[in-house]
């Protein structure tokens, strides 16, 4: 089977100054349809650049990366937009909700753009969010401005969902009810969906759990089973 | 030290938003520079004239007479407040000079024989005086002399009290008496067609048959002299002699001329700046604000540590006064260049002999203290905001969105969230968007203010020489003469209709109020000279009663209905009284109109007429011309369309300086408001942006959000501008009216449009440049920050 996304050989270098950071040292990987995978990685591993390359965010130095065949690597900056804005959905660590609009509104912004998406009120409702659709974020809790951020993301009904570090602003009880809506998304929906975390024990809740460090991956391992959100505990 | 540390943030903080910081400079320039130019241009005039009067002796005081002994003179002087009297004659002319195809005319006045003049000396320029006992020489005033290119040696033929004579010109002179040539029917000075000439007192008395008499006093004030005291006394003094009423220099033409150009100058010192410096401590505020918000932590952080709010707020308002300072120092010299610029155009275009031109200390010491107190003005908020703020408070994240009930309406379900995101932001800092569309609407303001005053005396110029007067010439006569004479005019070839009128020059009195008016009969069913206001509504001569000018009016507290007095102030000097049965706006003149036979009759003068109307065939123009150069009876011809030529001319040459300096400063004002506004706009909601930047909006929506927020301010600060420059325009025409002019207030829809066009364009001119840092949004940092 095809894969939605796929990583060849991806190498990644700042030159800050004098400095030479490199970020991704010949990272390949690919990503199968319906897949929950979780990068674990401590600081610096360079999860989060690899997250933003596969999002289109950012280029690699060298090395390609496709979505369904087609090279993202020498798209330019219209090509990518609309990569983004068709097939993927992102979910920040710190929600970045726009603050002038509630609930259902900043859930509108993204469905205005897709032709085929979830109406607001659905895709709040996918995330045990559809009691709160006119509060505005600062009346909404953490938790709840995150699960609000996972129902923009995916009410486009993106076929990639990425998520930086999603629980990481977060309680651990707030913690498990964000990442049982990504849950459901994945199972739902079957969206392709990659999760950052540092926190080891998100992994038990994958499909596959693949761990970097010093911007290359040193464990790649498939789970047969995957544990409920509701189950974990840290 | 953290205080020097943190000087040291401050400094490369304002580093960081140079580009606003320049823009903000270059307002505060702008204002800096307008005052100066202005203010130091308009001082030079004052100064210029004020040398040049005093330097000349121009009088205080003038008097027509009939006739008087010459030694008339010497008993005025002996009046008390007099310190000198000059006994002269003065005489109308026509003039026939070879350059002008139609009638040209002249005052011609005596100069006295070698002491020269005790008052009213005349400033020679080239050539040398008159010769006593050289028949016909004369000096002629410089305008007129170059506008017809006559030279010393040169002759021109002159008709003077009804016989030719020849006027030998020996030198080229200028006087503060005509400054401005104002011919005595015209409302703009003519340099072609109205000269001043000199000439020996003994060849004049020949010419004019005044051997040892005078016609005409002028006189200077001792110093603390009242000068309606001295009027009173000159005119009984005068009255056996035909005195036809002294009048002090606020009604000598030349000097109400120059006064009403110096006076829109002025108008002009204050308005402007006033809304650039307004504008300027508005960037500052909203900049300063910015800083402080991006600066809260820093602050907190201060404050615990026991800095007082003294401390801190004066370090952040260092941040204004450096920003305003270097403002300062690019608009002081650019100004005094502008104002050396102006002033030199203004006294090239006055003809005044000597420039005065000097930087008085008071007024750049204004143009710092304004302009630095303005923008500390504006700052003064944030900085109460900051010493208000408690320490723990200023340390914690700014505030968030608060709900309001509005945003509960089932009505916005169906308003995009991009149109809500827009007007949300805006109702945020409600202050913040009212001074920006404040400042965006006086940048319109200004630009309308521009255009009206053009709209303004083009209508002027449209009732005066278009509705009023619809005929081609009109003839003054030197006396009145009897109705049967009027076919001597009207059946000169190539005239088709000649209307008489008769002017009496006449002091209106109601409530012991009194002001001189010129008295006009018209004939009935007159149509070469209308009574038209600035409306184009004609209003016709009643059978009985008179028709008096709405300005006039209002001064004297006349309504419709009221019975006048009227003084008359030549031949036998009655008082009619009438009753006022119309009220007129007209815009140009000091006139009671009053039926011609009606006038006749009151006067016991029936059927005369001392003015003509003329409606000539085209093709028979230059023998009416001909005719006219040659008529003894005719002292002042007047081309309709000349004059309207000659007074457009003027206005647009004292206008077009200061129109292109206003449209420059508005449009530095809109960009440096709206360059600032989405600066602003931009530097808080980069993180937002960049998210949705993130969720796959292109550069262009993400533009669109950004540039909708500064696009509803400038859609609403679009009409403000519109009527706060209509405002300003009925203002700064209230404060131009006088006797001889009313500025209609008119705002043509083109200036709206115009002024539209100019805001717009600076508008997206700016945009334009901030949407270069768009592309610059980083949005892997997005991913990682909190806001």
């Amino acid at each position: 089977m095809q894969p939605v996304l796929a990583a060849r050989d991806l190498r990644k270098v700042y030159q800050m100054g004098d400095v030479r950071v490199d970020a991704l040292r010949g990272v390949t990987l690919n990503l199968g349809a319906g897949e929950l995978l979780v990068l674990l990685g401590p600081s610096g591993s360079g999860k989060s650049t690899l997250l933003n390359i596969l999002g289109g965010l950012d280029v690699p130095t060298s090395g390609h990366v496709t979505y369904k065949g087609e090279e993202l690597t020498s798209a330019g900056d219209t090509e990518l937009t609309r990569y983004r804005r068709l097939h993927v959905g992102f979910v920040f660590q710190f929600y970045n909700l726009v603050p002038t609009l509630t609930a259902r509104e900043n859930v509108a912004l993204v469905t205005d753009l897709a032709d085929e998406a979830f109406t607001p009120e659905q895709a709040l409702d996918l995330v045990g969010m559809s009691h709160r659709t006119d509060h505005f974020p600062s009346q909404l809790s953490g938790g709840e401005q995150q699960r609000v951020a996972i129902a923009r993301a995916i009410a486009k009904r993106p076929d990639v969902l990425l998520c930086d570090e999603p629980t990481g602003a977060l309680d651990a009880a707030t913690g498990t009810l964000v990442l049982g809506a990504i849950d459901r998304i994945n199972r739902e929906l079957g969206t392709t969906t990659a999760v950052i975390t540092h926190n080891a024990v998100i992994g038990s809740m994958a499909d596959r759990v693949v761990q970097l460090a010093d911007g290359q991956i040193v464990a790649d391992r498939r789970q047969l089973t995957r544990q409920a959100p509701e189950a974990l505990q840290w | 030290m953290v205080i020097r540390a943190l000087d040291r943030k401050l400094f490369r903080d304002i580093g960081a938003m140079r580009t606003q910081a320049i823009a903000i400079a270059l307002v505060a320039a702008s204002g800096v520079a307008l005052f100066m130019a202005t203010v130091t241009a308009y001082r030079s005039l004052r100064l210029s004239e004020a040398a040049y009067y005093e330097q000349n002796r121009f009088a205080h005081v003038f008097a027509h007479l009939a006739r008087a002994p010459i030694g008339v003179a010497r008993e005025v002087a002996m009046l008390p407040g007099v310190a000198a009297a000059d006994g002269r004659i003065v005489t109308d002319a026509v003039l026939d000079v070879p350059a002008v195809r139609e009638p040209a005319t002249g005052l011609i006045l005596s100069v006295a024989p070698r002491a020269g003049h005790r008052v009213n000396g005349v400033y020679l320029r080239r050539g040398r005086q008159v010769e006593p006992g050289s028949p016909g020489e004369v000096l002629v005033n410089e305008p007129f002399a170059e506008k017809n290119g006559l030279q010393p040696g040169d002759t021109i033929g002159a008709t003077v009290a009804g016989a030719r004579i020849e006027l030998r010109i020996v030198g080229i002179a200028l006087s503060p008496e005509f400054v401005m040539q104002m011919p005595p029917a015209g409302i703009a000075p003519d340099d072609r067609r109205f000269g001043i000439f000199w000439m020996d007192r003994d060849e004049l008395a020949r010419a004019t048959n005044l051997r040892d008499a005078v016609n005409d006093l002028v006189v200077r004030l001792a110093p603390g002299a009242s000068e309606p005291a001295v009027i009173t006394a000159l005119d009984q003094l005068l009255e056996p002699y035909g005195g036809t009423g002294a009048f002090g220099r606020d009604s000598q033409r030349s000097h109400v001329e120059l006064e009403n150009h110096i006076a829109q100058l002025q108008g002009l010192s204050l308005v402007l700046p006033a809304i650039f410096m307004m504008v300027a401590a508005f960037l500052v505020n909203v900049v300063l604000g910015r800083v402080v918000g991006t600066q809260r932590a820093s602050i907190g952080m201060l404050k615990a540590f026991g800095y007082g709010n003294a401390r801190v707020a004066f370090h952040y308002a260092s941040v204004a006064l450096i920003i305003v300072a270097v403002g300062i120092a690019i608009g002081l010299p650019i100004g005094i260049w502008l104002g050396r610029l102006i002033a030199r155009y203004y006294a090239t275009f006055f003809r005044f002999p000597v420039l005065v031109f000097s930087v008085e200390p008071f007024v750049w010491l204004t143009a710092v203290v304004v302009t630095t107190a303005t923008s500390l003005a504006g700052t003064f908020g944030t900085l109460r905001a900051i010493v208000a703020t408690p320490p723990i408070v200023a340390m914690a994240p700014a505030v968030p969105y608060r709900p309001r009930r509005l945003d509960r309406m089932a009505v916005l379900r169906v308003v995009p969230p991009a149109l809500l995101m827009i007007v949300r932001n805006l109702s945020r800092r409600p202050l913040r968007a009212a001074l920006t569309t404040t400042g965006m609407a006086l940048a319109v303001a200004v630009l309308v203010l521009g255009g009206s005053s053009n709209d303004s005396l083009t209508r002027m110029i449209d009732v005066q020489f278009q509705n009023a007067h619809r005929e081609d010439l009109s003839v003054t006569l030197a006396h009145r003469q009897s109705l049967s004479r009027l076919p001597d005019f009207a059946s000169l070839p190539g005239v088709r209709r000649a209307e008489p009128s008769r002017v009496v020059p006449a002091r209106l009195r109601v409530r012991g109020a009194a002001r001189d008016v010129s008295l006009t009969g018209l004939p009935s069913g007159h149509t070469l000279r209308h009574i038209v206001n600035t409306r184009f509504e004609r209003v016709v001569t009643p059978d009985e009663g008179v028709v008096v000018n709405r300005w006039l009016a209002r001064r004297l507290g006349i309504e419709r209905g009221d019975e006048v007095t009227l003084e008359i102030r030549e031949g036998q000097r009655r008082f009619l009284t009438a009753r006022v049965v119309f009220l007129v706006d007209e815009p140009v003149g000091s006139t009671v109109y009053i039926d011609l036979e009606t006038l006749g009759r009151l006067l016991d003068e029936p059927d005369t007429f001392s003015a003509v109307s003329l409606l000539i065939d085209p093709l028979h123009q230059q023998e009416v011309y001909d005719v006219l150069k040659r008529a003894p009876q005719a002292i002042g011809v007047q081309d309709r369309r000349d004059a309207r030529a000659n007074f457009a001319s003027m206005a647009e040459t004292s206008m077009a300086f200061i129109r292109l300096i206003e449209v420059i400063f508005s449009v530095v004002i809109a960009f440096g408001v709206v360059y600032n506004a989405a600066r602003i706009a931009l530097a808080e909601r980069s993180h937002e942006l960049a998210t949705l930047r993130i969720l796959g909006f292109t550069r262009r929506e993400i533009a669109g959000l950004l540039f909708g927020e500064v696009g509803v301010q400038a859609a609403v600060a679009l009409p403000i501008g519109f009527l706060s420059g209509y405002a300003l325009s009925g203002w700064v025409a209230a404060s131009m009216s006088n006797d001889r002019f009313r500025m209609p207030v008119m705002v043509e829809p083109s200036t709206y449009a115009f002024a539209a066009l100019v805001f717009v364009t600076a508008t997206i001119g700016s945009l334009m440049l901030v949407r270069r840092r768009l592309h610059q949004l980083n949005l892997v940092e997005v991913l990682k920050a909190r806001e």
